[in-house]
């Protein structure tokens, strides 16, 4: 973008209020000329406001042709949505997924995923142990899979995270903590019945399960306790499953699998506390591990203290990119950083005209197309297109006026 | 931090600590907590509070590691005085469950070679794992003896289900300004992970393991 529309931009940003936030400063650290000189800009194509009310999406997945969004909500909501090939939003209109009745608000999604190759049958997960399946042709459920009761050791119904496997025939959930083991809990999709429990690879709470994407036995789960297991689950005993443990010396928060130019299947790492580390599936070497404070220089900000690392992407020559933003100002700063042994990490894309604090992202590698869905409960699309400022100003009018209101109750 | 937790308010809670620990001898050393109290924080919906944070002094001197070796690691090993194991010495445990729970009980750590920690799934199965006590990687990059130290510098941290986080920091035989640097640091670390930094927290105080609590903040 040019530097006068980089300028208008920055003029037109929301001073922080006073109630909050007076005591993070945060900046660029380089000139908003070098800033356009150094990333690419990319747009809101389009966006949806899926609550008003505080609810955060923290559940993402596009199907396998990318024409179809599925987000899932902190208050257990489902919104389903289709995706044009340029990157427009429709709503697919009948709700199909029904809100968990629970009124002490304590359950809330922990992953939403399609069926492989099927962009009408899906799988939610909630917080309460439970995921249902739906098909968006037919009215409710499909099947449910829990925790079976009275099982030795107990399994807790409490699920943080989920996924299902290359040919959506296993579906595995990681569970809490639970009186000295965390599970991991496999099922049969097509049969409905549980098949079984890992609990002698993770000492801490389960936060990330992930299958490969075309290796059906293949998978990885991390938790708290900074440990990466991977697992061959064509074998029936854990102990022979458990191919291979990297230490992250940290807490996992997010897993995803790559390849890289090789064809090898690399495992990267989002810490919980901002790092990022990746690491050669095979041998578990570490390939990349970059510190919170080396990716914040990388986007060229100026505190760590307002940062949070998002999600890590392949692009189409599979190369990497790093997914980040910052906290204050509702998330006023959102961009990437592309991440290689070669060049370590370089800035890569400024996302123009974020509106909230990002939790979940989607990357499209054919379209060049990211979606990324926040604590605002908002959905972006972001594209090369900076025609269409629409939606935004739209939004922005919005947000202006219900401050206008909070100032003024009488 | 200075605006928020003056260095006087620190130095009096510490002081505070010590003097209370030297007034009743105990029967162990107290080991010295730092509790953050947090607010404006969903554990539901909010990014999980978990992490490690490595201190500037060691805060629990006693941890025993045990290093699992190749030749280079397990010669430099013994000339440091630290306990080690080879593969064999691995191989010969059989993968026996009973056997890897009892090594996993002896020590607080473990740092492996590179070559070693690719086999641990391989010769010990998922014990080591079980018990918390994976080893963490010990490169012929960097000096044994100092990724030792940083092992034993680096305390693990993670808010449950209330809205308070516990974390020890130091001990009562520590000096006054060797427990305001760790107490500092922690503060500042921790708090730089918050969403909104010091908005989120409603409280901070330092207790050591039998005194009362002194309050930071």
């Amino acid at each position: 973008m040019s530097f006068i529309e980089y300028l208008d931009e920055a003029a037109a940003k929301e001073l922080p209020s006073s109630e909050d936030e007076e005591d993070i400063k945060d900046e660029d650290t380089c000139s908003p000329l070098q800033l356009a000189k150094e990333f690419r800009a990319q747009y809101t194509k389009d966006e949806a406001v899926l609550s008003l009310q505080q609810d955060y999406v923290l559940g993402l997945c596009a199907d396998t042709g990318f024409t179809r969004i599925v987000a899932g909500l902190s208050n257990t909501e489902v919104k389903i949505y289709d995706l044009s090939e340029g990157g427009l939003l429709t709503t697919v209109e009948k709700d199909h997924v029904p809100l968990l009745q629970n009124t002490q608000n304590t359950n809330t999604i922990c992953g939403v995923r399609f069926m492989e190759d099927n962009a009408n049958t899906l799988l939610v997960s909630t917080t309460n142990g439970l995921v249902r399946l739906f098909d968006l042709r037919t009215t409710g459920e499909q099947a449910r899979f829990e925790c079976e009761s009275g099982t030795s050791p107990p399994v807790p119904n409490t699920f943080s995270c989920f996924d299902r496997n290359a040919n959506s025939r296993i579906l595995c959930c990681g569970t809490k903590l639970f009186l000295d083991n965390a599970f991991l809990v496999f099922y049969d999709i097509r049969e409905r019945k549980q098949l079984g429990v890992y609990n002698e690879s993770h000492a801490d709470d389960v936060t990330s399960v992930r299958f490969h994407s075309k290796y059906p036995d293949l998978l990885c789960t991390g938790s708290t306790d900074g440990l990466i297991n991977v697992f061959d689950i064509k074998e029936s005993d854990e102990d022979e499953a458990l191919r291979s443990t990297m230490n992250t010396e940290s807490s996992v928060h997010r897993l995803n699998w790559h390849q890289n130019s090789n064809d090898q299947d690399i495992i990267t790492c989002i810490t919980h506390t901002n790092d990022f580390k990746s690491f050669q599936c095979l041998e578990c070497d570490t390939i990349l591990s970059f510190e919170r404070s080396d990716i914040v220089a990388g986007i060229r900000r100026k505190s760590p203290a307002n940062f949070n690392l998002i999600n890590a992407h392949s692009m189409k020559d599979n190369s990497l990119f790093l997914l980040a933003g910052t906290n204050i100002n509702r998330g006023e700063i959102l961009r990437s950083v592309t991440a290689s042994v070669k060049d370590s990490l370089k800035p890569f894309t400024n996302f123009v005209g974020n509106k909230q604090i990002v939790r979940e992202s989607l990357y499209d590698a054919n379209r060049d197309l990211l979606v990324t869905g926040g604590e605002s409960g908002i959905i972006s699309i972001w594209t090369n297109d900076a025609s269409n400022t629409n939606s935004s100003n739209q939004l922005k009018s919005k947000s202006a006026a219900a401050k206008k209101r909070k100032n003024m109750p009488y | 931090m200075a605006t928020k937790v003056s260095r006087d308010t620190l130095l009096e809670g510490v002081n505070g600590i010590l003097e209370h620990s030297l007034k009743k001898k105990r029967g162990f050393l107290e080991t010295v907590e730092l509790q953050i109290g947090l607010k404006n924080y969903d554990p539901q919906k909010d990014k999980r509070f978990s992490g490690t944070v490595k201190l500037k002094h060691i805060p629990r001197p006693k941890m025993k590691v045990c290093i699992l070796g190749d030749q280079q690691h397990c010669d430099e090993a013994k000339a440091n005085g630290v306990e080690f194991m080879d593969a064999e010495a691995l191989k010969k445990l059989n993968k026996n469950k009973k056997l890897v729970k009892k090594l996993a009980k002896s020590y607080d750590a473990f740092l492996a070679s590179e070559s070693l920690i690719k086999q641990i799934p391989r010769l010990l199965g998922p014990g080591l794992n079980k018990a918390g006590k994976f080893p963490a990687l010990l490169s012929h990059q960097e000096s044994m003896m100092a990724k030792i130290e940083e092992v034993k510098s680096t305390i693990k941290f993670q808010m449950k289900k209330v809205l308070c986080l516990s974390v020890a920091v130091g001990h009562v035989g520590m000096k006054q300004d060797e427990l305001t640097q760790n107490i500092s640091l922690s503060i500042n670390f921790l708090v730089s992970l918050l969403k909104k930094n010091w908005q989120n927290v409603r409280s901070l105080h330092i207790k050591s393991s039998m005194g009362p609590p002194q309050r930071l903040y």
